[in-house]
């Protein structure tokens, strides 16, 4: 039961029963500011009126519903906005699940987060090592593999797909054309130039990463395995040679500082923003991602 | 009054009837011809009706005499004779009107139209309804009202009264301060031609009459009226009536009429509403079927008060849309022994209901049956259940009652109260008493039939003018002249919403 006095709220524009039956369910939970129960009320207090509308009982197990919840926010709150309508559900399921079902709810799991970059010691000590292979193709291809992980930040089908006619010289730097279902011209960072291009003469038509099958998901494995290289070198990560790669793009566009003056934290906001602009042509691309020679 | 053209036009309705040639067959025939035909008297009593006065013989005898020379000769109102030219004179004219009272009379009166005097009635309204007119719709508003006889209300030495026929009956206006009283006359029942529901505009002309003694019920007396007319070749659509219509037994009024092919579209009475019991487990409500699950509280939703403001008319209308999720769904059409199938609203897909599984993935704008009873019954079982002529005989209509649709389609109703307050309106045919001070059915008949084709006819004029004025402000790009708004709220008269 909740130790906040409810009484000073009034029900405005609903019915009194609605009112009532806000504060009735409100009552049952422990809250523990003045705010969240006047928003809890507020809510409550709509979904009655709305089901008194629809001729059904003010009973919480009628009214607090989960499908009379749905239908109260896709019908009887056609127009609102959709942040008050997103509010409302979220406030009318929190007192739904109190009220009704006071079981524990499932624990919520870790979400994923975006994999740390390398440090400039720890690329030098993958292309060293990459250097030192026994072969001449497999120096080759995992130089290659790191130079379009860490210089294009490509990984998996964008990766395996890409052939020695790929990387191309144009606009001023060294691009790799990526084919497949997110079809675009990526340019390569300046200090991978040369490992990108060396690894695709070295190919020619052929997959830069090895391979003949490129659908077979475990192409790059075999040569992932053979650069890991002890305790010190931990087992070499695409995710983070691409995160690698995002990181100094975002350095160089000064992305970090243009998102703290913006209060912009989430990407999919960012995706909003930029969904209308152009994207510049393929030789500023080259000099703004660090593709330039 | 003298005016050729309208002389022509009331002879042209006259003889589109053919009633002059059925009248005459019956008349008897003596030595010396009569010089009044029922042609010239029929015409005699439109004239009179037409220009406003009273349904005295006198007054038909004024029109006739008062015609020009030629006409009163074509007509036979002067005719020659051994002594020179004979005109026509008020006892001649009272002859003829009794020959034909005795002829459309029945042998013992009782206060009910003789069959024969139906028939003329039929035929005189039905001439005065043009044909481009009758074309347009098939809907029939029906209402009756009172008539007063000139009959002294004191009886005689034998029980009866002077009027034979007339009997005390009961009438309550909808004025202010009216109360409900007693007269002495006839119950008046009209069929007034209305648009169809979404229809073009149609004049409110009168198709059918009806007279009848108080002693009789108003309500069988129409319906053999209106079964006269669907045998004559004419298809009835919406018959629109209120509750005095609604109220009687259904053998009375719903039955015969759904027999004849209407849809009826009807005001409830306060005891017919409501949830009246169930069929195969649905519940019977305002004359159609509703799923057992329907919360209890949307049955008592009332029909919207005419004062309701547009706040309360939307909160109505989205009650009674709520009320319809639950309804039991038409799938079949009605059968020639007025048996129908229904289906249980979830399977149509009006509703989310755990019994109907395929139900549950309409989305969550439905409705959703949040408890189930235990034991189901055969609506929720079966996808549809037959419903016999016998459930909801009474009260089945066409819309749902009460919904918007409904109240659209019975606002129509009002064609029929113009048509009796056009007739009862002091500034042209006033029927009060004294109106017409012959006694009888048969001569109040005939007048008021007169009355009513004299009132057609101008409702069939100004109908026309109004169509040609519309189009031409439709011409001018102008939207069709509309009748000025005569409520006036508080808030208009304080001046807060603009007028």
């Amino acid at each position: 039961m909740t130790e906040i006095d409810l009484s000073p709220w009034v029900p405005r524009g609903v019915d009194e029963r609605a009112g009532a039956f806000a504060r009735a369910v409100v009552a049952q939970l422990d809250l523990a500011s003045w705010s969240r129960a006047r928003s809890l009320l507020w809510a409550a207090s709509r979904l009655c009126a709305f089901a008194l509308s629809c001729g059904l009982d003010p009973e919480p197990s009628v009214v607090l519903s989960s499908a009379l919840i749905e239908r109260f926010i896709l019908v009887g709150t056609k127009s609102w906005s959709p942040a008050a309508r997103r509010t409302l559900r979220s406030d009318l399921s929190f007192l739904a699940k109190r009220v009704l079902s006071p079981a524990p709810s499932p624990v919520p799991l870790g979400r994923e987060r975006a994999k740390a970059p390398y440090s400039e010691s720890e690329l030098a000590a993958y292309l060293a090592l990459a250097d030192a292979q026994p072969t001449v193709s497999r120096r080759q291809r995992a130089s290659g593999l790191i130079a379009l992980g860490a210089g294009a930040g490509l990984i998996g089908a964008d990766l395996r797909l890409v052939r020695g006619h790929d990387v191309i010289e144009r606009s001023g730097g060294v691009l790799v054309v990526v084919k497949g279902r997110c079809a675009r011209v990526v340019p390569v960072r300046a200090e991978h130039h040369f490992r990108a291009l060396d690894a695709a003469c070295f190919v020619g038509a052929g997959f830069i990463v090895g391979g003949a099958e490129p659908n077979r998901r475990n192409v790059t494995s075999p040569l992932i395995a053979s650069l890991a290289g002890g305790k010190d070198l931990p087992r070499l990560s695409l995710a983070r040679l691409r995160s690698t790669w995002v990181s100094r793009c975002a350095a160089d566009i000064g992305l970090a500082t243009f998102m703290a003056a913006a209060g912009l934290r989430c990407s999919q906001r960012l995706g909003d923003v930029v969904a209308d602009l152009d994207p510049g042509e393929e030789a500023y691309a080259v000099r703004l991602l660090g593709g330039a020679r | 009054m003298n005016d050729p053209a309208t002389l022509a036009r009331l002879l042209a309705v006259i003889d589109a009837s053919g009633v002059p040639g059925r009248l005459e067959a019956l008349l008897p025939v003596g030595v010396r011809p009569r010089q009044l035909s029922v042609r010239t008297l029929l015409l005699g009593m439109l004239l009179t009706l037409a220009d406003g006065r009273p349904a005295h013989l006198s007054r038909v005898h004024e029109a006739l005499v008062g015609l020009d020379e030629e006409s009163r000769r074509h007509l036979g109102i002067v005719c020659e004779s051994k002594h020179g030219p004979h005109t026509l004179t008020y006892r001649q004219v009272e002859y003829t009107f009794s020959l034909l009272e005795n002829v459309l009379s029945k042998d013992v009166p009782d206060g009910a139209a003789k069959q024969a005097l139906g028939q003329v009635l039929d035929a005189l309204l039905e001439a005065s309804v043009g044909r481009e007119y009758t074309a347009r719709s098939r809907s029939l508003a029906i209402d009756w009202t009172d008539v007063e006889s000139f009959s002294t209300r004191r009886t005689k030495k034998d029980g009866t009264y002077c009027d034979k026929e007339a009997s005390w009956g009961h009438r309550k206006g909808g004025g202010p301060g009216e109360k409900d009283e007693l007269f002495f006359g006839y119950y008046l029942s009209l069929a007034t031609m209305v648009r169809d529901d979404a229809g073009a505009e149609v004049p409110e002309l009168v198709r059918r009459m009806a007279l009848a003694s108080p002693d009789h019920d108003p309500v069988p007396a129409l319906v053999e009226v209106l079964g006269r007319l669907v045998s004559s070749g004419v298809a009835i659509g919406d018959v629109v009536a209120d509750s005095g219509y609604a109220f009687r037994v259904p053998e009375h009024f719903a039955l015969p009429m759904r027999a004849l092919g209407a849809s009826l579209v009807m005001d409830l009475h306060p005891s017919d509403r409501g949830t009246q019991g169930t069929h195969g487990g649905a519940i019977c409500f305002n004359g159609a079927l509703f799923c057992p699950a329907t919360p209890s509280a949307l049955f008592l939703i009332e029909p919207l008060s005419r004062q309701a403001s547009e706040e309360e008319t939307k909160v109505h209308d989205a009650r009674s849309a709520e009320l319809l999720r639950y309804k039991l769904g038409v799938t079949s059409t009605w059968d020639a022994d007025g048996y129908h199938r229904v289906g249980c609203p979830a399977v149509l897909g009006k509703l989310r209901c755990p019994a109907r599984k395929a139900s549950m993935a309409l989305s969550f704008s439905h409705p959703e049956v949040l408890a189930l009873a235990s034991h189901l019954p055969p609506c929720c079982v079966q996808k549809t259940i037959t419903v016999p002529a016998t459930v909801n005989a009474k009260t089945a209509q066409k819309h749902p009652y009460p919904s918007k649709a409904h109240r659209r389609s019975y606002a129509r109703r009002s064609a029929v109260e113009r048509s009796n307050a056009r007739i009862k309106d002091p500034a042209t045919t006033d029927v009060a008493r004294g109106w017409c001070r012959l006694m009888g059915l048969v001569p109040m008949s005939l007048f008021l039939a007169c009355a009513l084709v004299a009132r057609n006819l101008a409702v069939a004029d100004a109908f026309d003018e109004r169509q040609v004025e519309n189009a031409r402000r439709l011409a001018a790009g102008l939207g069709p002249k509309t009748r000025r708004r005569r409520r006036k709220v508080i808030a208009e008269l304080v001046g807060t919403v603009s007028p």
